[in-house]
């Protein structure tokens, strides 16, 4: 079983009244509401905490890319993975990813993970978002009724350019290159683990199935409601006549490990509610563009991936009826233990993403319930799913370089 | 008044193209709004009481495929001349309304001889940052289309017809039609027409609707300064969608200009 440290980064000063005076945390949140001076300190905290994370034993640390929004301040994940490279050894860099069909020409992205995979050794997963609506559609302006041909066309291209060794050209629809070489290689071979972050569109079900790639359902509907969708999952895998692998999916679950339930529900649900209730405000007419879903998962009734029609959930919920729904994993570490064993079966996954920063959780509350999950909880889950082989992890260098140290120290802190 | 459902492949392998014909007299070519249609809607009706009405689906909306087939106003132009031909038709009357009178505005900007007399209303196509309108495509999930209508609680009755049809089989038939449109209007609907607009020789009207919240009646004096022969009416407490909710208006302004010769 294997678990990675995720952080979504929001902006943690959103006010008390956003809800009522705000119509959205995305696309057009106010972005009077961003204080740069304070997301200094912010980003240096929250890229602490993955080095933290990773220094626990965690597998992965993982970031995601979003836009023109206060939910998740990454848009331009492969920065962030980048230095995560050079700080960590060992630890899985999940780059979850870049949303491929908003890169214009993306053997961008095939270069930028490249550089990943080579500075770090071979330690990259490659994520293939398809991206929110909020994100693609009305941030970056992609056009809904041809998203999903670009993001096919875009994938066909990186993974072409990653293993041909040829130059060559490509004459696509979105995409015309006369010269398609990519420097440098990924370490590893045919190319990284490719991960599909997808909110439950039965295309996506099969795209992972048919190609081998994990499948990471995303959702913050509690594993409660995910079951019923990762079981189609897993359902599809079989009916498609490939063998069922716990390790080919992945669950991001909201976690809270304190030394008390008491303590989790009076310290650590505050931080839950700031999460649910603003950063996943999201204005329905941003969610779910026309063609951004396709009208077979209109009809099957599934949700956009983030935020809109399923971000309400948990907003005016108590701290036990998140715990009860699935909203969040929350207690002392043996409760946290029982309820994520029981999750892992239910699911039927062998990668938790475990989503351990919640809306404005400082930092310290943050590492005290990390080290609690690292030390107590993590080592009683590690036997599951022992008789399976993991084929989406990445195979790293034996041998790493390892960067120098420091030399100019901040001694003062203060410059002249 | 007799009307018939029927069905075309204009070109060979492109989708069929759903369409009406109903009516007698002078060809009448309506090109439908950014939702689509109705089915045989009233103000059709009205005006196939003087004319020979032919009102198809646009590739990708109501019951018509071939989304794929059309890339852009191009091949929405030359989908239409294939359909003229097919017909039969060498020159032709147009009423284009919303997305479709950009395609009629093309189609006349283009051939100038298949277009006799053209009517635009509520035309989609410029943008203009001062005039403005809202994002149609940035509306409540559900009913996407209230927007376009001059008092919300319009779409309960014009297309849920009272409740009287399935409302998930509407919402997914409203985001079919958007996302047809979407494909060539995202994210701003600035199709680059204006350039075009100067080579029409067809008398052209262009109707404004006072309540029009899309394309609001500004823009009409804007297509008429890049249209040479060309005249404004303005419909008062129209909304985009005019057609459904003054039927008889929308009908007689549209006739009396047609009926010219």
């Amino acid at each position: 079983m294997k678990f990675h440290w995720f952080n979504l980064m929001p902006y943690p000063y959103l006010p008390e009244d956003f809800r009522q005076t705000h119509r959205s945390v995305w696309v057009d949140v106010d972005s009077r509401l961003y204080d740069p001076v304070k997301g200094h300190a912010i980003y240096n905290d929250y890229l602490d905490l993955l080095e933290f994370a990773a220094d626990l034993g965690f597998d992965g640390i993982g970031v995601n890319e979003h836009h023109a929004n206060a939910y998740g301040l990454m848009p331009s994940p492969a920065l962030m993975a980048a230095t995560l490279a050079r700080r960590t050894r060992d630890v899985s860099i999940i780059l979850l990813g870049q949303s491929i069909a908003l890169y214009n020409p993306p053997t961008r992205v095939a270069e930028e993970m490249a550089m990943l995979d080579v500075i770090s050794g071979g330690r990259l997963i490659a994520g293939f978002p398809v991206g929110t609506s909020m994100d693609t559609n009305y941030a970056f302006g992609a056009n809904p009724a041809t998203l999903r041909e670009r993001y096919q066309e875009n994938h066909d291209l990186i993974i072409r350019a990653w293993t041909d060794p040829d130059v060559f050209p490509w004459n696509g629809k979105f995409n015309r290159l006369r010269y398609v070489n990519v420097w440098p290689r990924p370490i590893q071979k045919p190319h990284p683990p490719i991960w599909i972050p997808g909110g439950g569109s039965v295309e996506t079900w099969d795209f992972c199935a048919e190609n081998n790639y994990n499948y990471s359902y995303l959702s913050f509907s509690g594993f409660k409601r995910g079951a019923q969708l990762m079981n189609g999952f897993h359902d599809r895998v079989r009916e498609l006549g490939h063998e069922f692998n716990p390790y080919q999916a992945s669950f991001a679950q909201q976690i809270i490990v304190a030394d008390s339930e008491a303590e989790a529900k009076d310290s650590y649900f505050d931080h839950a509610r700031y999460f649910f209730e603003r950063c996943l405000h999201v204005y329905p007419g941003f969610a779910d563009a026309p063609g951004y879903r396709t009208e077979a998962t209109i009809r099957a009734g599934l949700k956009s991936q983030v935020g809109g029609v399923s971000s309400g959930g948990a907003v005016g919920k108590s701290f036990e009826q998140c715990v009860d729904e699935g909203f969040l994993i929350a207690g002392n570490p043996d409760q946290v233990t029982e309820q994520m064993e029981h999750m892992i079966k239910s699911l039927s996954v062998g990668h938790v993403f475990c989503l351990m920063h919640i809306g404005d959780m400082p930092r310290d509350k943050c590492e005290k319930s990390t080290t609690l999950f690292a030390e107590q909880v993590m080592p009683r889950l590690r036997h599951l799913w022992a008789e399976y082989e993991d084929h989406w992890s990445p195979k790293p260098l034996s041998e790493t370089a390892e960067p120098r140290a420091i030399r100019q120290q901040a001694a003062t802190g203060v410059r002249a | 008044m007799s009307m018939q459902q029927l069905t075309a492949v204009v070109r060979e392998g492109t989708a069929p193209v759903h369409y009406f014909r109903g009516g007698a007299g002078e060809s009448v070519l309506y090109l439908h709004h950014i939702a689509g249609m109705q089915g045989w809607e009233p103000a059709l009706s009205e005006l196939a009481t003087k004319f020979d009405i032919i009102a198809p689906y646009h590739p990708g909306f109501g019951p018509s495929e071939g989304l794929d087939d059309v890339d852009n106003g191009l091949d929405l132009v030359l989908h239409y001349v294939d359909f003229l031909d097919y017909l039969g038709l060498q020159s032709v009357r147009v009423v284009g309304h919303s997305f479709g009178a950009w395609i009629a505005a093309e189609l006349a900007a283009l051939y100038p001889d298949r277009v006799s007399r053209l009517v635009l209303a509520n035309p989609v196509g410029i943008w203009d940052e001062e005039i403005g309108g809202e994002d149609v495509f940035a509306q409540n999930p559900g009913k996407p289309t209230e927007v376009l209508f001059a008092e919300p609680q319009m779409r309960e009755n014009l297309i849920l017809r009272d409740g009287t049809v399935d409302p998930v089989e509407i919402y997914v038939q409203e985001m079919k039609d958007l996302k047809a449109a979407a494909k060539f209007l995202w994210p701003i609907p600035d199709t680059g027409v204006a350039r075009r607009l100067g080579r029409i020789t067809a008398p052209t009207l262009i109707v404004g609707s006072t309540a029009d919240k899309f394309i609001p009646s500004a823009y009409a004096g804007v297509w008429k300064r890049h249209i040479p022969n060309s005249d404004i009416k303005t419909i008062v407490h129209g909304g985009h969608l005019v057609n459904l909710e003054q039927p008889s208006r929308f009908a007689t302004v549209a006739g009396s200009w047609l009926i010219q010769p």
